[in-house]
Protein backbone atom coordinates (compact mmCIF):
# COMPACT_ATOMS: atom_id res chain seq x y z
CA UNK A 1 0.00 0.00 0.00
CA UNK A 2 1.44 3.34 -1.04
CA UNK A 3 1.88 6.18 1.42
CA UNK A 4 -0.85 8.25 -0.19
CA UNK A 5 -3.24 5.29 -0.04
CA UNK A 6 -2.51 4.79 3.63
CA UNK A 7 -3.11 8.47 4.19
CA UNK A 8 -6.62 8.15 2.80
CA UNK A 9 -7.44 5.52 5.48
CA UNK A 10 -6.23 7.72 8.32
CA UNK A 11 -9.47 9.75 8.83
CA UNK A 12 -11.54 6.56 8.94
CA UNK A 13 -9.24 5.02 11.54
CA UNK A 14 -9.36 8.15 13.67
CA UNK A 15 -13.15 8.25 13.54
CA UNK A 16 -13.29 4.62 14.65
CA UNK A 17 -11.05 5.29 17.60
CA UNK A 18 -13.14 8.24 18.74
CA UNK A 19 -16.35 6.21 18.56
CA UNK A 20 -14.82 3.23 20.29
CA UNK A 21 -13.60 5.28 23.25
CA UNK A 22 -16.58 7.61 23.46
CA UNK A 23 -19.42 5.10 23.56
CA UNK A 24 -18.55 3.15 26.73
CA UNK A 25 -17.76 6.30 28.63
CA UNK A 26 -21.23 7.61 28.05
CA UNK A 27 -22.87 4.30 28.94
CA UNK A 28 -20.99 3.93 32.23
CA UNK A 29 -21.55 7.45 33.38
CA UNK A 30 -23.81 6.47 36.32
CA UNK A 31 -22.85 8.16 39.54
CA UNK A 32 -22.15 6.15 42.64
CA UNK A 33 -22.05 6.66 46.37
CA UNK A 34 -20.90 4.19 49.01
CA UNK A 35 -20.69 3.89 52.75
CA UNK A 36 -19.42 1.04 54.93
CA UNK A 37 -20.46 0.05 58.43
CA UNK A 38 -18.84 -2.71 60.45
CA UNK A 39 -20.41 -4.72 63.22
CA UNK A 40 -18.76 -5.18 66.55
CA UNK A 41 -17.13 -8.48 67.41
CA UNK A 42 -19.61 -11.35 67.48
CA UNK A 43 -18.25 -14.25 69.49
CA UNK A 44 -19.51 -17.78 69.99
CA UNK A 45 -19.50 -19.10 73.50
CA UNK A 46 -16.81 -21.52 74.62
CA UNK A 47 -17.75 -24.22 77.13
CA UNK A 48 -15.41 -24.88 80.03
CA UNK A 49 -15.38 -27.25 82.97
CA UNK A 50 -13.29 -28.58 85.78
CA UNK A 51 -13.29 -31.66 87.95
CA UNK A 52 -12.74 -31.58 91.65
CA UNK A 53 -9.34 -32.88 92.66
CA UNK A 54 -5.82 -31.93 91.77
CA UNK A 55 -6.21 -32.14 87.97
CA UNK A 56 -9.12 -29.97 86.77
CA UNK A 57 -9.21 -31.52 83.30
CA UNK A 58 -9.87 -35.08 84.50
CA UNK A 59 -10.53 -37.12 87.58
CA UNK A 60 -8.40 -40.15 88.34
CA UNK A 61 -9.25 -42.90 90.76
CA UNK A 62 -6.36 -45.11 91.79
CA UNK A 63 -6.87 -48.71 92.93
CA UNK A 64 -4.32 -50.91 94.49
CA UNK A 65 -6.52 -53.73 95.70
CA UNK A 66 -7.79 -56.88 94.07
CA UNK A 67 -11.35 -58.04 93.74
CA UNK A 68 -12.76 -54.98 95.39
CA UNK A 69 -15.41 -52.39 94.72
CA UNK A 70 -14.48 -48.83 95.46
CA UNK A 71 -16.45 -45.63 95.14
CA UNK A 72 -15.36 -42.06 94.43
CA UNK A 73 -17.36 -38.84 94.40
CA UNK A 74 -15.93 -36.38 91.88
CA UNK A 75 -17.70 -33.12 91.17
CA UNK A 76 -17.89 -31.70 87.67
CA UNK A 77 -18.38 -27.93 87.51
CA UNK A 78 -19.41 -25.95 84.44
CA UNK A 79 -16.97 -23.05 84.60
CA UNK A 80 -18.16 -21.53 81.34
CA UNK A 81 -20.53 -18.62 80.94
CA UNK A 82 -23.28 -20.56 79.22
CA UNK A 83 -24.99 -23.90 79.76
CA UNK A 84 -23.16 -26.85 78.28
CA UNK A 85 -23.13 -30.62 78.12
CA UNK A 86 -20.05 -32.70 78.77
CA UNK A 87 -19.13 -36.26 77.90
CA UNK A 88 -16.03 -38.35 77.63
CA UNK A 89 -14.58 -41.85 77.83
CA UNK A 90 -13.66 -43.60 81.04
CA UNK A 91 -10.04 -44.56 80.57
CA UNK A 92 -8.16 -47.13 82.56
CA UNK A 93 -4.54 -48.03 82.97
CA UNK A 94 -2.80 -51.00 84.46
CA UNK A 95 -3.96 -54.60 84.44
CA UNK A 96 -7.53 -55.07 83.33
CA UNK A 97 -8.63 -58.67 83.68
CA UNK A 98 -12.09 -59.56 82.51
CA UNK A 99 -14.73 -58.51 84.96
CA UNK A 100 -13.52 -55.01 85.70
CA UNK A 101 -16.48 -52.67 85.43
CA UNK A 102 -17.47 -49.10 86.14
CA UNK A 103 -20.82 -47.49 86.99
CA UNK A 104 -21.56 -43.76 87.20
CA UNK A 105 -24.48 -41.95 88.82
CA UNK A 106 -25.21 -38.30 89.42
CA UNK A 107 -27.03 -36.43 92.14
CA UNK A 108 -28.48 -32.95 92.08
CA UNK A 109 -26.87 -32.27 95.45
CA UNK A 110 -23.77 -33.52 97.18
CA UNK A 111 -23.77 -37.18 98.10
CA UNK A 112 -24.11 -37.87 101.82
CA UNK A 113 -22.67 -41.13 103.08
CA UNK A 114 -23.28 -42.80 99.74
CA UNK A 115 -26.85 -41.59 99.46
CA UNK A 116 -28.30 -38.91 97.20
CA UNK A 117 -30.45 -36.43 99.12
CA UNK A 118 -31.73 -34.97 95.87
CA UNK A 119 -32.53 -36.56 92.56
CA UNK A 120 -30.36 -39.50 91.57
CA UNK A 121 -29.71 -40.36 87.93
CA UNK A 122 -27.85 -43.28 86.46
CA UNK A 123 -25.47 -41.97 83.85
CA UNK A 124 -23.67 -45.21 83.09
CA UNK A 125 -24.89 -48.59 84.27
CA UNK A 126 -22.21 -51.11 85.20
CA UNK A 127 -20.13 -51.48 82.05
CA UNK A 128 -16.94 -53.34 81.27
CA UNK A 129 -13.97 -51.06 81.41
CA UNK A 130 -12.34 -52.97 78.62
CA UNK A 131 -14.69 -51.43 76.07
CA UNK A 132 -13.75 -47.90 77.18
CA UNK A 133 -17.27 -46.69 77.89
CA UNK A 134 -18.31 -43.10 77.32
CA UNK A 135 -20.15 -41.18 80.01
CA UNK A 136 -22.54 -38.33 79.44
CA UNK A 137 -22.23 -36.39 82.67
CA UNK A 138 -25.73 -34.97 82.62
CA UNK A 139 -29.13 -35.55 81.10
CA UNK A 140 -29.73 -31.84 80.55
CA UNK A 141 -27.19 -29.10 79.89
CA UNK A 142 -25.42 -28.00 83.03
CA UNK A 143 -26.12 -24.32 83.69
CA UNK A 144 -23.23 -21.90 83.89
CA UNK A 145 -21.59 -22.40 87.26
CA UNK A 146 -23.66 -25.51 87.85
CA UNK A 147 -22.25 -28.68 89.40
CA UNK A 148 -22.79 -32.35 88.77
CA UNK A 149 -22.20 -34.53 91.83
CA UNK A 150 -20.94 -37.86 90.57
CA UNK A 151 -20.67 -41.27 92.13
CA UNK A 152 -18.22 -43.61 90.40
CA UNK A 153 -18.09 -47.26 91.36
CA UNK A 154 -15.30 -49.41 90.05
CA UNK A 155 -15.19 -53.13 90.69
CA UNK A 156 -13.55 -56.31 89.54
CA UNK A 157 -10.09 -57.68 89.39
CA UNK A 158 -8.08 -54.53 89.33
CA UNK A 159 -4.49 -54.67 90.32
CA UNK A 160 -2.69 -51.39 90.74
CA UNK A 161 -4.88 -49.79 88.13
CA UNK A 162 -6.30 -46.34 87.66
CA UNK A 163 -9.60 -45.23 86.19
CA UNK A 164 -9.83 -41.73 84.76
CA UNK A 165 -12.90 -39.71 83.91
CA UNK A 166 -12.28 -37.42 80.98
CA UNK A 167 -14.16 -34.88 78.87
CA UNK A 168 -13.73 -34.98 75.13
CA UNK A 169 -17.07 -33.50 74.10
CA UNK A 170 -18.26 -30.06 75.16
CA UNK A 171 -21.50 -29.11 73.51
CA UNK A 172 -23.43 -25.88 73.76
CA UNK A 173 -27.20 -26.12 73.70
CA UNK A 174 -29.28 -24.60 70.94
CA UNK A 175 -29.83 -20.90 71.49
CA UNK A 176 -32.18 -18.94 69.31
CA UNK A 177 -32.34 -16.00 71.68
CA UNK A 178 -32.60 -12.38 70.64
CA UNK A 179 -29.25 -10.95 71.76
CA UNK A 180 -29.75 -7.46 70.37
CA UNK A 181 -29.33 -5.94 73.80
CA UNK A 182 -26.08 -7.83 74.40
CA UNK B 1 11.28 39.47 -10.52
CA UNK B 2 8.97 39.56 -13.50
CA UNK B 3 6.39 42.28 -14.12
CA UNK B 4 3.58 39.83 -13.42
CA UNK B 5 5.00 38.99 -10.08
CA UNK B 6 5.44 42.63 -9.23
CA UNK B 7 1.78 43.27 -10.03
CA UNK B 8 0.66 40.55 -7.68
CA UNK B 9 2.87 41.90 -4.94
CA UNK B 10 1.38 45.38 -5.18
CA UNK B 11 -2.14 44.01 -5.20
CA UNK B 12 -1.44 41.94 -2.12
CA UNK B 13 -0.01 44.94 -0.30
CA UNK B 14 -3.04 47.06 -1.04
CA UNK B 15 -5.35 44.34 0.21
CA UNK B 16 -3.43 44.02 3.43
CA UNK B 17 -3.55 47.75 4.10
CA UNK B 18 -7.28 47.75 3.42
CA UNK B 19 -7.95 45.00 5.88
CA UNK B 20 -5.89 46.74 8.53
CA UNK B 21 -7.67 50.03 8.07
CA UNK B 22 -11.18 48.68 8.27
CA UNK B 23 -10.54 46.67 11.38
CA UNK B 24 -9.45 49.47 13.69
CA UNK B 25 -9.46 53.15 14.26
CA UNK B 26 -11.69 55.58 12.49
CA UNK B 27 -12.11 53.30 9.56
CA UNK B 28 -13.59 50.54 11.69
CA UNK B 29 -17.23 49.71 11.25
CA UNK B 30 -19.59 50.11 14.25
CA UNK B 31 -20.71 46.88 15.87
CA UNK B 32 -23.51 46.35 18.37
CA UNK B 33 -23.27 43.30 20.71
CA UNK B 34 -25.57 41.68 23.24
CA UNK B 35 -24.65 39.13 25.88
CA UNK B 36 -26.94 36.53 27.45
CA UNK B 37 -26.00 34.19 30.30
CA UNK B 38 -27.72 30.89 31.02
CA UNK B 39 -29.16 30.13 34.39
CA UNK B 40 -26.99 28.16 36.72
CA UNK B 41 -26.68 24.62 35.47
CA UNK B 42 -25.48 22.51 38.38
CA UNK B 43 -24.39 18.91 38.20
CA UNK B 44 -26.41 16.57 40.44
CA UNK B 45 -24.87 15.10 43.58
CA UNK B 46 -25.19 11.55 44.86
CA UNK B 47 -24.60 10.73 48.49
CA UNK B 48 -26.08 8.70 51.32
CA UNK B 49 -26.07 8.30 55.06
CA UNK B 50 -26.46 5.07 57.00
CA UNK B 51 -27.30 5.92 60.55
CA UNK B 52 -27.87 3.79 63.64
CA UNK B 53 -31.38 3.96 64.94
CA UNK B 54 -33.94 2.32 67.18
CA UNK B 55 -31.59 2.05 70.12
CA UNK B 56 -28.99 -0.13 68.47
CA UNK B 57 -25.39 0.62 67.67
CA UNK B 58 -24.11 -1.09 64.58
CA UNK B 59 -20.56 -1.53 65.80
CA UNK B 60 -21.36 -2.96 69.22
CA UNK B 61 -20.45 -6.60 69.70
CA UNK B 62 -21.98 -9.57 71.49
CA UNK B 63 -20.27 -12.46 73.25
CA UNK B 64 -21.31 -15.94 74.32
CA UNK B 65 -23.50 -16.57 71.31
CA UNK B 66 -25.17 -19.95 71.17
CA UNK B 67 -26.19 -21.61 67.91
CA UNK B 68 -29.27 -19.84 66.60
CA UNK B 69 -28.78 -16.68 68.66
CA UNK B 70 -29.30 -13.51 66.69
CA UNK B 71 -28.65 -9.79 66.89
CA UNK B 72 -30.68 -7.01 65.29
CA UNK B 73 -29.09 -3.81 64.10
CA UNK B 74 -31.30 -1.02 62.78
CA UNK B 75 -30.16 1.66 60.37
CA UNK B 76 -31.76 4.41 58.35
CA UNK B 77 -30.47 4.59 54.83
CA UNK B 78 -31.07 8.13 53.61
CA UNK B 79 -30.54 9.21 50.05
CA UNK B 80 -29.00 12.62 50.62
CA UNK B 81 -28.31 13.21 46.96
CA UNK B 82 -30.36 15.03 44.39
CA UNK B 83 -31.28 11.98 42.33
CA UNK B 84 -33.03 8.72 42.99
CA UNK B 85 -30.57 5.91 43.59
CA UNK B 86 -30.64 2.15 43.43
CA UNK B 87 -28.97 0.77 46.54
CA UNK B 88 -27.26 -2.53 47.24
CA UNK B 89 -25.68 -3.97 50.35
CA UNK B 90 -22.48 -5.97 50.01
CA UNK B 91 -21.54 -7.98 53.07
CA UNK B 92 -18.18 -9.45 53.91
CA UNK B 93 -16.89 -11.06 57.04
CA UNK B 94 -13.61 -11.29 58.85
CA UNK B 95 -12.58 -13.70 61.57
CA UNK B 96 -13.08 -17.42 61.96
CA UNK B 97 -16.73 -17.15 62.93
CA UNK B 98 -17.54 -15.47 59.61
CA UNK B 99 -16.50 -18.54 57.66
CA UNK B 100 -19.08 -20.64 55.85
CA UNK B 101 -21.49 -22.24 58.30
CA UNK B 102 -20.86 -19.61 60.99
CA UNK B 103 -22.34 -16.13 60.85
CA UNK B 104 -25.38 -15.54 58.72
CA UNK B 105 -27.43 -12.46 57.95
CA UNK B 106 -30.84 -11.39 56.79
CA UNK B 107 -32.26 -7.98 55.90
CA UNK B 108 -35.76 -6.57 56.29
CA UNK B 109 -37.14 -3.13 55.72
CA UNK B 110 -40.15 -1.33 57.09
CA UNK B 111 -42.10 1.36 55.29
CA UNK B 112 -42.06 3.45 58.47
CA UNK B 113 -39.59 3.75 61.30
CA UNK B 114 -39.17 0.54 63.30
CA UNK B 115 -40.88 0.55 66.67
CA UNK B 116 -38.79 0.30 69.79
CA UNK B 117 -39.83 -3.31 70.30
CA UNK B 118 -38.65 -4.19 66.81
CA UNK B 119 -42.10 -4.39 65.29
CA UNK B 120 -43.08 -2.74 62.03
CA UNK B 121 -46.26 -0.70 62.09
CA UNK B 122 -46.14 -0.23 58.34
CA UNK B 123 -45.37 -2.68 55.60
CA UNK B 124 -42.69 -5.24 56.41
CA UNK B 125 -40.63 -6.13 53.40
CA UNK B 126 -38.23 -9.07 53.58
CA UNK B 127 -35.23 -7.93 51.59
CA UNK B 128 -32.93 -10.92 51.98
CA UNK B 129 -33.47 -14.24 53.70
CA UNK B 130 -30.93 -15.79 56.05
CA UNK B 131 -27.73 -16.80 54.32
CA UNK B 132 -24.08 -17.21 55.13
CA UNK B 133 -22.04 -14.03 55.24
CA UNK B 134 -19.23 -15.93 53.55
CA UNK B 135 -19.64 -15.75 49.83
CA UNK B 136 -22.86 -13.79 49.93
CA UNK B 137 -23.83 -11.95 46.79
CA UNK B 138 -24.75 -8.28 46.95
CA UNK B 139 -28.30 -7.69 48.22
CA UNK B 140 -30.48 -5.27 46.25
CA UNK B 141 -32.07 -2.81 48.67
CA UNK B 142 -34.30 -1.17 46.09
CA UNK B 143 -34.59 2.37 44.85
CA UNK B 144 -34.82 5.32 47.21
CA UNK B 145 -35.95 8.70 45.92
CA UNK B 146 -33.92 11.80 46.53
CA UNK B 147 -34.20 12.74 50.21
CA UNK B 148 -36.01 9.44 50.84
CA UNK B 149 -35.30 7.04 53.68
CA UNK B 150 -35.20 3.26 53.82
CA UNK B 151 -35.72 1.81 57.29
CA UNK B 152 -33.48 -1.23 57.41
CA UNK B 153 -33.09 -4.02 59.94
CA UNK B 154 -30.09 -6.31 59.77
CA UNK B 155 -30.28 -9.66 61.49
CA UNK B 156 -26.98 -11.33 62.25
CA UNK B 157 -27.39 -14.96 63.22
CA UNK B 158 -25.04 -17.61 64.48
CA UNK B 159 -26.10 -20.51 62.31
CA UNK B 160 -28.29 -22.96 64.25
CA UNK B 161 -26.21 -25.74 62.73
CA UNK B 162 -22.84 -24.13 63.38
CA UNK B 163 -20.23 -26.83 63.86
CA UNK B 164 -19.29 -26.62 67.51
CA UNK B 165 -15.87 -28.12 67.17
CA UNK B 166 -15.05 -25.53 64.54
CA UNK B 167 -16.59 -22.38 65.93
CA UNK B 168 -16.70 -22.58 69.74
CA UNK B 169 -14.90 -19.57 71.17
CA UNK B 170 -14.23 -17.98 67.79
CA UNK B 171 -15.29 -14.51 66.75
CA UNK B 172 -15.96 -12.48 63.65
CA UNK B 173 -17.20 -9.19 62.34
CA UNK B 174 -19.32 -8.28 59.37
CA UNK B 175 -18.83 -5.26 57.13
CA UNK B 176 -21.78 -3.89 55.25
CA UNK B 177 -21.02 -1.64 52.30
CA UNK B 178 -23.98 0.27 50.95
CA UNK B 179 -23.64 1.28 47.35
CA UNK B 180 -25.92 3.67 45.56
CA UNK B 181 -26.01 4.42 41.87
CA UNK B 182 -28.19 6.58 39.75
CA UNK B 183 -30.59 4.42 37.80
CA UNK B 184 -30.26 6.50 34.64
CA UNK B 185 -27.26 7.55 32.63
CA UNK B 186 -28.54 10.99 31.80
CA UNK B 187 -29.06 12.29 28.31
CA UNK B 188 -32.49 13.63 29.27
CA UNK B 189 -34.12 16.69 27.77
CA UNK B 190 -34.03 19.10 30.73
CA UNK B 191 -35.25 22.12 28.77
CA UNK B 192 -38.23 22.52 31.05
CA UNK B 193 -36.11 22.22 34.16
Amino acid sequence: MSFSRRLRWLPAVLCGLVLATGTPIAASAQWHSTKTARTGVLRMAAPAYQFSGPAPASFTIAYTVINFVDTAYPVLTNTGTTPASFAGPVLSTGGLPLGSAVAVKSCTTAWVLGACPGTETTLLPATWLSIVPTVRYQNAPVPAGGRVYLQVKVGGFLATATVTLTVTSKVLPAGGANRTAG
Amino acid sequence: MSNRAMQWLVLGGVAAVGVAMTSSGVFASWVATAQATTGSAQAATVSLTHTDTNGTTFNSGVSDLLPGDYVYRYANLVNTGGLAQDFTASLSGSGALAAAGGLQFAVDSCSVAWAGDGSCAGTLLPVAGARDVAGAAAVPLGQVAAAGTSHLRYKFVLSPSADQATFQGTSGTVSVTIGGSTPVVGGRDRTAG
